[in-house]
């Protein structure tokens, strides 16, 4: 009996110095298997992420046609000094930031309000059939979308002149007049991307805890004032980060549908920085001084998320990471 | 206070419910529209008397748009990169998602290498000369494989497999499974609302894609239908057209062949919605909260 117990206790220590080990190369032998997985993400990254980014060297070095893709002397800042002194530069760079701005300013409450309003349509089918409805834009084409626009404010046929027509209104050709730019694009941005960008701060308003509303219904609030009070400051934190996040872009417009967009008569409103990328580098094949102006376009909007974060960081209390 | 209260509530019914008309209007009345334009005569569209019922009925349009050469070698280019594309995203991603939502060394390292691409990128240049060095250029590869991992995708992904319950992981581990064979045989079949999500969303982004064929592809023979129909709306010329030139552009006008194209493109895309939309809006949330 004793000895019976004696080694089943050494066969145990034994067995649980086994199991360790067996545990500790099991652990191993696991995490081979996650690297393993990794390798081949990983290795795409470098290339098709990193690798362009490297290649921002070309900014700094003369491109000869034929030559390597980084470029083949160095030239120091040379092209940076050449677009800063250029008028075009400058214009691009205006109507890319105030584009911008006015995007943020226009779209991110839209979509805050357009949440707002469907969270309070109270039968669950109509409001699932609104946010599907909502959501139909965002999946269409931007090519579509543009023409789709073309179509409707087209001066001769299209349904928009048609009606302002019947107003007394004379013939307006929106897509062709610098003065429409802006309010075409954010419009139609609007309109596409409203019911899309509303899921964020349904999924924000959803997690708002249900004892506040009770107890907002205990002090006599109506539905406004629960919507002011309770359900806009319990999704601010989604609100800075949504903002912040946008401020990113800030340098960067959407600028398939700007070229989409892009007429000769509206260039002075439509010419940003990108289009500015793809006219002197993919059309005109200057490469090394479009790269300098599309790198300084990306480094000013990392400087601006990162301030903005800062900001909000010391502000709100708030912030992206 | 009661007659207040409940007079309130009536204002609110009726805002909401023409809200409700304004944003199904919005939405649908512009497809409305172009739907009759495509249908009706050239005449009535020149007149601009169309408006949501088509005027002249006729369906040239159609005919036109779909026994041309373009549109039809545009179509069948599209659904190739759609499919060779998301096929490969859902690999790429799920190979990168899932190791690393696992505690493994390194693992915040290779996250923030990631997420930092989502700050700043290379830009247009620099990628075009990648894909250039690559050999890349008019392949299919460079409409594809810029795209295949996206790091804000990457994300929720990451999420969801976080959310994976771990003891079922746990028990096939001990069954002689190893992590690879886990993730295929196990975690991938329950997760199908994230890989849905995900398909859905490769699937609108690569049917969608037309600027990296603009720059990347040189033969009109490649080109995805977007590309082709962005060059309808721009008005250039349809050449190796099906039909007799002379005859069709007599009854069918430049308005009804653009609303046509627009009409055709689109549909896939407002067929596929309805049925994934129960998986995406929870996918998104998933990512959305937590992220």
């Amino acid at each position: 009996m004793n000895r019976v117990m004696v080694i089943g206790k050494a066969h145990s220590r034994e067995v649980r110095k086994e199991g360790r080990m067996n545990r500790t190369r099991r652990i191993i032998r696991k995490n081979i298997h996650y690297y393993f997985l990794l390798l081949i993400p990983l290795l795409y990254i470098l290339v098709f992420s990193y690798g362009p980014i490297i290649g921002n060297i070309l900014a700094f070095r003369k491109f000869v046609p034929g030559g390597s893709i980084y470029g083949e002397e160095w030239t120091g800042l040379r092209y940076f000094k050449m677009f800063l002194g250029e008028a075009s530069f400058w214009r691009a760079f205006n109507n890319t930031w105030l584009l911008n701005i006015y995007h943020l300013v226009f779209t991110v409450p839209v979509s805050i309000l357009f949440a707002l309003i469907v969270n309070e349509i109270k039968p669950a089918r109509m409001r699932n059939l609104v946010q599907t409805v909502s959501y139909l834009p965002n999946f269409i084409s931007i090519v579509v979308v543009v023409g789709l626009m073309t179509e409707l404010l087209s001066p001769t046929y299209g349904l928009v002149n048609e009606l302002l027509g019947k107003l007394g209104v004379p013939p307006t050709f929106f897509m062709n007049e610098a003065g429409w730019f802006r309010t075409l694009y954010i419009s139609s941005e609007i309109w596409q991307f409203t019911g899309w960008n509303s899921i964020i701060f349904f999924a924000a308003i959803t997690s708002i805890d249900h004892q506040l509303y009770e107890a907002a219904d205990m002090d006599g609030a109506g539905r406004l004032q629960k919507i002011w009070h309770v359900t806009l400051p319990q999704i601010m934190p989604t609100i800075v980060v949504v903002y912040i996040m946008s401020f990113g872009h800030l340098m960067t417009v959407a600028f398939e549908k700007v070229l989409l967009m892009y007429t000769p008569s509206n260039s002075e409103r439509s010419d940003v920085i990108e289009t500015l990328v793809y006219r002197i580098g993919i059309q005109s094949t200057n490469y090394s001084y479009s790269t300098a102006i599309s790198l300084f376009g990306g480094l000013l909007g990392l400087v601006i998320v990162v301030t903005a974060n800062a900001l909000a960081k010391k502000y709100t209390r708030y912030s992206l990471y | 206070m009661r007659t207040i209260r409940r007079y309130e509530d009536w204002v609110f019914k009726l805002v909401l419910a023409l809200f409700i008309i304004v944003v199904f209007g919005a939405v649908l009345l512009p497809f409305v529209h172009l739907h009759a334009v495509s249908f009706s005569s050239s005449a009535a569209n020149a007149s601009g008397k169309v408006s949501f019922l088509p005027i002249g009925f006729h369906t040239m349009a159609y005919q036109f748009i779909l026994s041309h050469r373009d549109i039809l070698s545009g179509f069948r280019n599209s659904v190739l990169q759609t499919t060779v594309g998301t096929a490969l995203s859902l690999l790429l991603m799920t190979m990168c998602a899932y190791p690393l939502s696992k505690k493994i060394a390194g693992q915040s390292f290779f996250i923030w290498m990631i997420m930092l691409t989502m700050l700043f990128n290379g830009g247009m240049i620099p990628t075009y000369m990648m894909i250039k060095g690559l050999g890349m250029l008019d392949t299919i590869w460079a409409v594809i494989l810029p795209f295949c991992i996206t790091p804000y995708y990457l994300m929720l992904m990451m999420n969801f497999f976080r959310e994976f319950p771990e003891p079922i992981e746990e028990a096939a581990l001990i069954d002689g499974l190893n992590p690879i064979q886990i993730l295929f045989r196990i975690v991938l079949p329950l997760s199908k609302p994230i890989l849905v999500t995900m398909a859905l969303f490769m699937v609108v982004f690569y049917w969608n894609n037309w600027f990296s064929s603009l720059i990347y592809l040189n033969k009109t023979s490649m080109y995805p239908i977007m590309l082709i129909v962005r060059n309808i709306l721009d008005g250039q010329q349809l050449v190796n057209s099906g039909m007799a030139g002379q005859e069709t552009t007599k009854y069918v006008s430049t308005a009804s062949l653009k609303a046509a194209s627009i009409m055709v493109t689109s549909l896939p895309i407002f067929i596929l919605l309805p049925f994934t939309q129960k998986y995406f809006t929870k996918g998104a949330l998933i990512g959305a909260v937590k992220g």
